[in-house]
């Protein structure tokens, strides 16, 4: 029962990166591969911060500030020097990976003794569902943050940004410091779920990012596969999406894991995973741009 | 007023592939007048409609709105002044956006864009008599995305876009040329009116001869990046379209 519950906890938790990669990939069409740096750099950052006496606020509000950092830095090296965009959140992403080691001084910090966000609580004896408890309305003040964000003036100003950028220039919207902004706020996101992910499982580590790009993709896409099949396009359904997915993707990780699979084959799992969602559009006749 | 000064552009300057799209082209629009540029391809009829719109920068030259020099201005920041209807309609609204958020970006293009949301009751209301006047039945689709309107509803919708904030110059870059007969036919007909009633000064860059006949103040044409010929109203009256055609003889 745990073992799921937990799977539930690191469902949610990686939430705030899937929203991340929303915003990237569905506003801006941009598949931002600064995530695996930033989420890693939101980790290490909260480590620091919690290892030397800091509180779960401060490393969670540090963490996002320096994703934001993370990904301004992408939006600059994108928009100003005219790099590909993918190449420049590569680049970023291999640059944070000597940045995280250099605030990590090693490559594992463990969190055993400091107290976190999901021992925050002591409500319940469960220390899962006091887990659950600080988590869930955490997400959902966020969640709803970003639906206003979405639907204010700004908000259509940054959709249009991604879905036509000719137009949007003409409407008076300056398109790069859009793309910057979008970046920031999206790495931010992510290097928050870094953060929660090293409190929750009490140890930040160099490695936790490679790959946890793909797991966003893949959430993306699974929560608006389930949403299509319930007709349901509106901003807050896409929202809400992005956290089934994740959970579902956890879950189906959690379950093949259960299930006795080689840990060693996890990733090509995961990427598997991923393609057999790319592609259920294509065989219902339906095209999704990535 | 509008005035470009000695305007000159070259792509790939000093190299062998280099084209003269602009050679020194001076041209003043006065304030409320309907003005077609007409033009072969490659004649640099586009190329200065984009300089107009701050999409492209010239070599040498000016471009002054009402006296002060705009030359080097952004596009976002030029959009105070300028709206522009393209020629692909695709490109001219965004095609995953609803009909409303459209026009409600379209309601502050000269403003800053807030995080508070615009979009309310009598917003909807405005959007809704203002699209009513097409006749197309779009005020009970508010909602729908753009992307599921025809070329020419969504070219209409742009050139009513365009007119929703303060307007100073309205250019029109070929912006029937994807459409049929009969959306062609409206839209030009549609942008007249709202030149006219709004007083707007307006630059519409075309091939379409048949266009020279509609009630347009001015035609201005074009030939390898000069300007050729300069034709105003009194002569305009006089000239049939075969004389038009003559001149691309």
């Amino acid at each position: 029962m745990n073992f799921y519950l937990s799977a539930l906890i690191l469902g949610l938790a990686l939430g705030a990166m899937g929203w991340g990669i929303y915003l990237s990939l569905r506003i801006f069409n941009i598949p931002d591969i600064t995530t695996d740096g930033s989420y890693t750099l939101g980790a290490a950052i909260s480590a620091v911060h919690l290892a030397g006496g800091g509180s779960w606020l401060s490393a969670s509000i540090l963490a996002i500030i320096g994703g934001a950092l993370a990904g301004t830095l992408t939006g600059l090296i994108h928009t100003k020097l005219k790099v590909n965009a993918l190449l420049a959140g590569i680049l970023i992403m291999t640059a944070a990976y000597s940045v995280n080691l250099s605030l990590m001084q090693r490559s594992n910090i463990p969190l055993l003794q400091t107290s976190n966000m999901f021992n925050s609580l002591s409500f319940f004896k469960s220390p899962i569902l006091n887990s659950l408890l600080i988590l869930i309305p955490v997400l959902l003040l966020l969640g709803s943050l970003l639906v206003y964000m979405l639907k204010s003036d700004f908000g259509i100003a940054m959709r249009a940004t991604g879905n036509a950028p000719l137009m949007a220039a003409s409407m008076g919207i300056p398109v790069n410091t859009m793309k910057i902004i979008g970046l920031a706020i999206a790495n931010g996101l992510t290097a928050l779920s870094g953060s929660w992910v090293a409190q929750y499982q009490n140890f930040a580590d160099i490695n936790m990012g490679i790959g946890i790009v793909i797991f966003g993709l893949g959430a993306v896409m699974i929560g608006e596969t389930i949403m299509d099949l319930f007709g349901k396009r509106g901003i807050i359904f896409r929202i809400l999406g992005v956290i089934i997915g994740c959970l579902v993707f956890r879950f189906v990780i959690a379950l093949s894991l259960a299930s006795g699979l080689d840990p060693n084959w996890l990733k090509a799992v995961t990427a598997l995973l991923v393609l057999v969602f790319v592609s259920i559009p294509r065989f219902r006749g339906k095209t999704l741009a990535l | 007023m509008i005035e470009i000064q000695n305007i000159h552009l070259s792509f790939n300057e000093g190299t062998p592939l280099e084209v003269q799209a602009l050679r020194d082209v001076n041209i003043k629009f006065e304030k409320g007048s309907f003005n077609l540029i007409i033009g072969a391809n490659g004649s640099g009829k586009s190329t200065l409609l984009n300089i107009l719109a701050g999409s492209l920068f010239p070599l040498r030259g000016k471009v002054l709105l009402d006296g002060k020099n705009i030359t080097k201005q952004p596009v976002h920041l030029r959009s105070r002044n300028i709206a522009r209807i393209f020629q692909n309609p695709t490109q001219g609204t965004a095609p995953e956006l609803s009909l409303l958020e459209n026009f409600r970006l379209a309601s502050i293009r000269t403003r800053s864009k807030t995080p508070l949301v615009g979009i309310d009751k009598s917003f909807r209301k405005v959007v809704a008599s203002h699209v009513s006047i097409l006749d197309m039945d779009l005020e009970t689709r508010l909602e729908q995305p753009m992307s599921s309107f025809s070329g020419g509803q969504r070219q209409a919708l742009s050139l009513l876009m365009a007119t929703f904030d303060h307007l100073d110059l309205l250019l029109l870059d070929e912006p029937t040329a994807a459409l049929d007969p009969k959306s062609a036919e409206l839209i030009m007909n549609l942008a007249l009116k709202i030149v006219r009633e709004k007083n707007l000064t307006a630059i519409m860059v075309t091939h379409e001869l048949k266009h020279c006949l509609y009630p347009v103040d001015r035609i201005l044409q074009m030939e390898n990046g000069r300007l050729r010929r300069d034709v105003d109203p009194d002569e305009k009256a006089s000239l049939s379209l075969s004389d038009i055609r003559d001149w691309f003889l």
